[in-house]
């Protein structure tokens, strides 16, 4: 390649070559080789000297100190070979160790240079073929996964423009509906909510395309939290009363962070729009705390609550909670997992808690400054002064008496709580 | 919708999916307007300048050459309203659309009352009911012949651009939130988006302002909007 002068052992032919370099090749390739040369060396020249002292002697002390000297020197210098073939070995090792645990850190680029053909060498070249094949798959899923969130965002963007053409034909009938027979007016009505239904479920799907694509970000501002859940409810007030269900605020001045106002109204009308069906009429209070590092948003619904077990699961996609309850609602099965990635996405939480029967509480903890973590919320998870009970037998003497699992106050009543 | 001769005003849809643009045409016709529909960009400056249109929908995502392109080419020679209709709400998707001088943008799959809304904010011209000739800094600005002057020379705006200028002139000693601006010149009864307002102020001051970066005609008042300049004194 370079232009240096070929030396004479590259103008012989390859076979006499390869014959002449075989020996520097072997020195080079294997570290056993080396080692035995080495120690052969070494018991010649001290045989060598050993033999020169004893043949030169005078009484059998001087044998004896010739045979201690030798034994002395053969001793250190053993010791000196074999430290300096363990630090090889160890160096070696070492090496292969750095780069093993830069690739298990995700650095896969990384390889060793491999010379000779020893067990060493063979291990360096088991290292660097692991980490390429390591890297070959993880770029192979990384495309996998990319072209999965390319495709579901072209699919959506694609379904838009029939979607449009739709949507304005069902607006157009609608207009003209009075002129149409009572069961024409009704497919004229349920056509128009299922193209609305289909419209917000593509809008969540393009949303959560983008979290998965990593696409999504945060456009923060210094706000008062307690003026944007109230600007909320305000808004949410007309659906609360005319699903007669009580709506209440708890806040008290103002708690200031530095949030993603929309993201955050968008959790907000999710979760108030969840406890609004599922709440039963009954009331459901919202509030809102802060200290110095975290602020929250807790929605409190008295409905039909779920199993605690399912608190996890309900942010997951399309999780739908008992498959035998009737789905009236609006919910699309992607709101509260997009809430959470909301959440997520600010460095906060997004919790549940819920008893059937007792309600469900949503809890919205931020941090007031989204560079650094949390630690607590302000806001509890679980109502306050809660005892959780499971199945129990109590005797009060006259005979058995079963305590049922439950939520029960911690004087034995029946828990209720009103916050 | 009339022109002023009686005759219906005239839509030009630009887009490339034959249904959607039927669709379009059926909504438009019954609100009494003329459309004609062209299916590509490559065509899109040959029937605006053969129709000559009051207003143009125009699609971002045109096989071929671009609705951006397009919309580029149209400003270039001609002032009329041009409403985009993107699939996305992409940022960059909007704002490339806005810059290459789009007046508004809607986003699919839309309310034929909001399109209908938005095409009618475009084709209302506010013209001189109470007062015809306002000033605003060292322009005058005749509401009736739809033309500015500074010192007897015509300066060249587009129906949007005078309308925002005109807004902001009646009166001057208001401060417009961007909010207000979105409602009184794109007739939106929502929230818009607030981009629209910002784009088109600084397009606005390219062609108004002396010095651009030291606007006095079009004034921003901080954390607020924007206000009229004062009217020049009498040199």
């Amino acid at each position: 390649m370079n232009e240096q002068a070929p030396t004479i052992l590259e103008l012989m032919p390859d076979q006499l070559q390869r014959v002449l370099t075989a020996p520097a090749r072997l020195w080079r390739s294997s570290l056993s080789l080396r080692v035995m040369v080495t120690i052969l060396a070494v018991a010649g020249v001290l045989m060598a000297v050993g033999g020169a002292f004893i043949l030169d002697y005078d009484s059998v002390d001087d044998i004896r100190d010739a045979v201690f000297v030798v034994f002395i020197s053969a001793l250190v210098l053993i010791a000196i070979v074999s430290l300096a073939i363990v630090r090889q070995v160890i160096l070696e090792l070492r090496r292969v160790s750095s780069v093993a645990a830069g690739v298990a850190r995700g650095d896969l680029n990384r390889r060793l240079k491999v010379s000779g053909s020893d067990d060493l060498a063979m291990l360096a070249a088991s290292v660097n073929a692991m980490a390429a094949t390591l890297s070959g798959q993880i770029a192979k899923l990384e495309e996998a996964s990319e072209m999965q969130r390319r495709f579901v965002s072209d699919v959506s963007h694609e379904l838009r423009t029939p979607l449009t053409t739709v949507k304005m034909a069902s607006e157009l009938l609608e207009d003209e509906q009075d002129q149409f027979d009572e069961v024409t007016q009704r497919a004229v009505s349920l056509l128009h909510t299922e193209i609305e239904r289909f419209e917000v479920l593509l809008n969540d799907l393009l949303e959560m395309s983008r979290f998965d694509a990593g696409a999504a970000t945060l456009t923060l501002e210094t706000t008062d939290l307690v003026s944007v859940v109230r600007a909320e409810i305000e808004q949410m007030m007309p659906l609360a009363i005319a699903q007669e269900t009580p709506l209440i605020l708890h806040a008290k001045g103002q708690v200031m962070a530095q949030f993603d106002v929309r993201r955050v109204q968008r959790i907000l009308r999710n979760l108030i729009t969840n406890a609004l069906d599922y709440g039963e009429h009954r009331s459901i209070v919202v509030q809102v705390a802060g200290n110095d590092h975290a602020v929250a948003i807790r929605v409190r619904d008295h409905g039909q609550g779920f199993e605690p077990e399912q608190a996890e699961r309900v942010f997951a996609r399309f999780w739908r909670g008992d498959p035998s309850r009737k789905r009236n609602f609006g919910g699309n099965g992607l709101g509260l997992a997009i809430c959470k990635e909301d959440a997520m996405l600010h460095g906060g939480w997004l919790e549940a808690w819920s008893l059937p029967g007792v309600g469900a509480v949503f809890r919205l903890t931020l941090p007031t400054d989204p560079s650094v973590g949390l630690m607590e919320s302000p806001l509890p998870l679980r109502p306050p002064g809660m005892v959780w009970r499971e199945d129990e037998i109590k005797s009060d003497g006259r005979g058995n008496l079963r305590v049922s699992k439950g939520a029960w106050n911690q004087d034995g009543t029946k828990f209720e709580d009103a916050t | 919708m009339k022109g002023p001769q009686g005759q219906p005003k005239r839509v030009l849809v630009v887009d490339d999916d034959a249904h959607l643009a039927e669709m379009l045409q059926l909504i438009l016709q019954r609100a009494g307007l003329e459309t004609k529909w062209s299916a590509t960009g490559e065509n899109a400056v040959a029937a605006f300048r053969s129709f000559n249109p009051a207003l143009i929908l125009l699609d971002v995502m045109l096989p071929g050459k671009s609705g951006i392109q397009v919309c580029r080419e149209i400003r270039a020679e001609s002032g009329v309203p041009i409403i985009m209709l993107t699939a996305r709400t992409d940022t960059q998707d909007v704002v490339a659309g806005l810059e290459a001088g789009a007046d508004d943008y809607i986003v699919k799959p839309f309310k034929n009352a909001e399109l209908l809304a938005r095409i009618n904010a475009r084709l209302r011209r506010t013209s001189g009911t109470d007062v015809s000739q306002v000033t605003i800094g060292d322009l005058s600005i005749n509401a009736q012949s739809h033309t500015v002057c500074r010192g007897g020379e015509q300066i060249d705006l587009t129906p949007l651009e005078f309308d925002l200028l005109l807004a902001l002139a009646r009166r001057p000693q208001q401060v417009f939130t961007r909010e207000v601006l979105l409602e009184d010149v794109w007739g939106y009864r929502h929230a818009g988006d607030t981009r629209l307002v910002n784009v088109h102020v600084q397009r606005l001051r390219a062609k108004v302002e002396l010095d651009p970066e030291r606007p006095c005609i079009v004034v921003t008042v901080r954390g607020i909007g924007y206000r009229a300049g004062a009217p020049a004194t009498d040199e």
